[in-house]
């Protein structure tokens, strides 16, 4: 049969062809589809990209050795050689700046994954096993909670002492009621689905139930939270760095080279002005992303 | 309501005990000795084991708990290891400087949360919307210290009208105050505009359009009132996140409070002042929300049933930790 080349018809014909494309569509393909409609959620998404690729190229990236010294150049304004200048020690302020998005961001990646693995169990447990587990779980998380979680942070600091392990168990302690409360919630609003009962109902072991029927249904929720507490850790890791109960010298780690400057910010402003301007940009995109996947997963909660 | 109160009251015990021996069970395990870090590196063997004999540092730790804890109950916080004095006498006049600070912040940030929801919330989905939900975002991501160097740098260093530490005059409380409400507006703007979205589709408020109400006296009178409530109650749980980014902010202006005290005492490993400290801002907190929920239900009586069951309480901390 001879096809009619009308328009209209070609606009119909396309049409079709659109719709034949994939019809299934997970939960996850359809958060994808509303994630890419949202530009702010796409700005925040490209700026963590770049950022990652800084943190992995940094040697390549940074003209300088972080931590090389060079009395010859010390306090200089921001110049060609030294794009964003040089501090009290002659160090380049750009590959400090640079090396510190590698430092954040694992450490930030350290924090919440073991944030996840301790009050995100918890609350898993909690969530799942409810009455009285739930009760004792909670009760105690309470009390954690009773103290700001920064606050919580610096006192384990304060005792463990400065460095990356130390922070990195000061901050999973300080957000263990955090993230146990939102873990619970994303896990209770799974449970009462019929196919939980069905998976009891056939006898799964409870250990397979949490792992292959809830933790995969809740996932949406979960990484939301998991990409707000990366911007959360590295706001609180470059706020007790810079007032000194968090890492030691010489990590270029943005709070502490912000801690470096303080002394001089009257006489050379622009020692702390970038990596400043570095954290911003950077829990700003981790927000705007994390807000973006929740639109994307959650719609109702918009 | 009486029983409430004294129930509410009751759960500060577990919580007093809980931070007591989550700090104690820390402070077992640091190493250094407290009496040699009173005496300095010149005292004798004998004058620090004497020092560790009158802190009472050679009993077993689980003594040394409960005569703290025996203390707290007698009001006594603890001695500073560094000047002597109670940490309760410390930190007393410190309260105010925080409290103050504390109560700017929340006015600060609840106003322009307020307004901003309000604005976003009659705008819904127009490039207004987007905006405020962006700008407060902004300030809600962005570390509270960072915002105050920032501030320091145009107000203290460039235009010299503000003063970058201290409170010596009453210009010093600004920054520190805008810096910790800038921070909480995202919250109050999330959760008035949601509030107000669910009023504006109720009945009630369709029945003022038919009876010929303005728009305005309809958004402020009607809608506003009731949309108040779960931001009222949000306040509450706001005052932690405020208090913690007080301690940092305080540090960051010199500011003579309890938050820049803490993180004296830890950089100094002056533990009773930094477990004094961390109790008395855990009591301070809960007798907080404790007078917040109290005084809403005065204000609405409706509220009794939700509050005092705690589903209200569940409901504002859900949206508060969604947003």
């Amino acid at each position: 049969m001879a096809k009619i080349h009308t328009p209209a018809m070609e606009k119909i014909e396309k049409r079709n062809a659109r719709r034949k494309k994939p019809a299934v569509s997970t939960p996850s393909s359809e958060a994808w589809k509303r994630f890419k409609r949202n530009p702010t959620a796409l700005i925040g998404l490209a700026v963590v990209a770049v950022l990652i690729l800084i943190a992995i190229f940094a040697p390549l990236i940074a003209p300088f050795d972080y931590q090389q010294q060079n009395y010859a150049e010390m306090m200089k304004a921001p110049s060609i050689k030294h794009l964003f200048g040089t501090d009290q020690f002659g160090r380049d302020i750009f590959s400090r700046v640079v090396y510190g998005t590698r430092y954040s961001l694992i450490i930030a990646l350290f924090c919440t994954v073991a944030a996840f693995f301790s009050g995100g169990l918890l609350g898993i447990i909690a969530g799942y096993f409810g009455g009285k587990v739930d009760m004792v779980i909670m009760r105690i998380m309470d009390i954690f909670q009773a103290i700001p979680m920064i606050m919580m942070a610096m006192c384990i600091v304060a005792v463990l002492g400065n460095g990356i392990p130390q922070l990195v168990a000061a901050i999973m302690f300080a957000s263990m009621p955090t993230m146990a409360r939102n873990n619970r919630a994303a896990i209770l609003r799974v449970r009462g689905n019929d196919y939980i009962e069905s998976a009891e109902a056939i006898g799964l072991s409870r250990f397979k139930i949490i792992v292959s029927h809830m933790i995969p249904n809740a996932v949406g929720v979960m990484i939301i939270y998991f990409v707000g507490f990366l911007a959360v850790s590295i706001m609180m890791m470059s706020s007790m760095s810079y007032i000194g109960v968090g890492l030691a010298a010489p990590t270029p780690e943005w709070g502490l080279i912000l801690n470096d400057g303080k002394a001089y910010i009257t006489t050379a402003p622009y020692m702390m002005l970038f990596p400043a301007l570095m954290i911003m940009i950077t829990c700003f995109a981790f927000n705007l992303m994390g807000d973006g996947l929740r639109d994307a997963f959650d719609p109702r909660l918009k | 309501m009486v029983k409430y109160i004294i129930k509410r009251l009751l759960l500060l015990i577990p919580i007093l005990l809980g931070v007591s021996a989550i700090i104690f069970a820390l402070k077992t395990v640091t190493p250094g000795d407290p009496a040699r870090q009173i005496l300095g590196n010149d005292a004798t063997e004998e004058q620090v084991e004497a020092k560790r004999q009158e802190l009472g540092l050679n009993d077993p730790v689980i003594v040394q708990y409960v005569r703290y804890i025996a203390g707290v109950v007698h009001g006594d916080f603890g001695t500073s290891y560094r000047t002597g004095e109670p940490v309760l006498s410390e930190i007393a006049p410190r309260l105010l400087t925080s409290a103050k600070i504390t109560l700017g912040a929340v006015a600060i940030g609840a106003f322009l949360g307020i307004l901003l929801g309000i604005l976003s919330a009659l705008k819904k989905y127009t490039w207004v919307d987007s905006v405020v939900l962006v700008i407060s975002m902004f300030f809600q991501s962005v570390p509270e210290f960072v915002v105050a160097l920032v501030l320091i740098m145009i107000f203290a260093v460039k235009l010299h009208v503000l003063p970058a530490t201290g409170i010596d005059t009453p210009l010093g409380y600004i920054m520190p105050m805008l810096c910790v409400g800038l921070s909480s507006v995202a919250g109050y703007t999330r959760i008035t505009r949601s509030s107000m979205l669910e009023v504006l589709g109720e009945d009630y408020i369709r029945t003022a359009r038919a009876k010929g109400q303005t728009e305005n006296n309809i958004t402020y009178h009607h809608a506003l009132r009731n949309a108040m409530i779960p931001v009222a109650q949000s306040v509450g749980t706001s005052l932690g996140n405020s208090i913690g980014g007080g301690m940092v902010l305080e540090t960051v202006f010199g500011v003579p409070g309890v938050g820049k005290y803490i993180v004296d005492s830890i950089t100094q490993r002056n533990y009773p002042s930094v477990l004094g400290g961390a109790l008395i801002i855990a009591i301070a907190l809960t007798v907080i929300n404790l007078i917040v929920d109290i005084s809403f239900v005065m204000i609405d009586p409706r509220l009794k049933t939700t509050i005092i069951s705690g589903s209200a309480r569940k409901k504002a901390k859900k949206a508060q930790a969604a947003a």
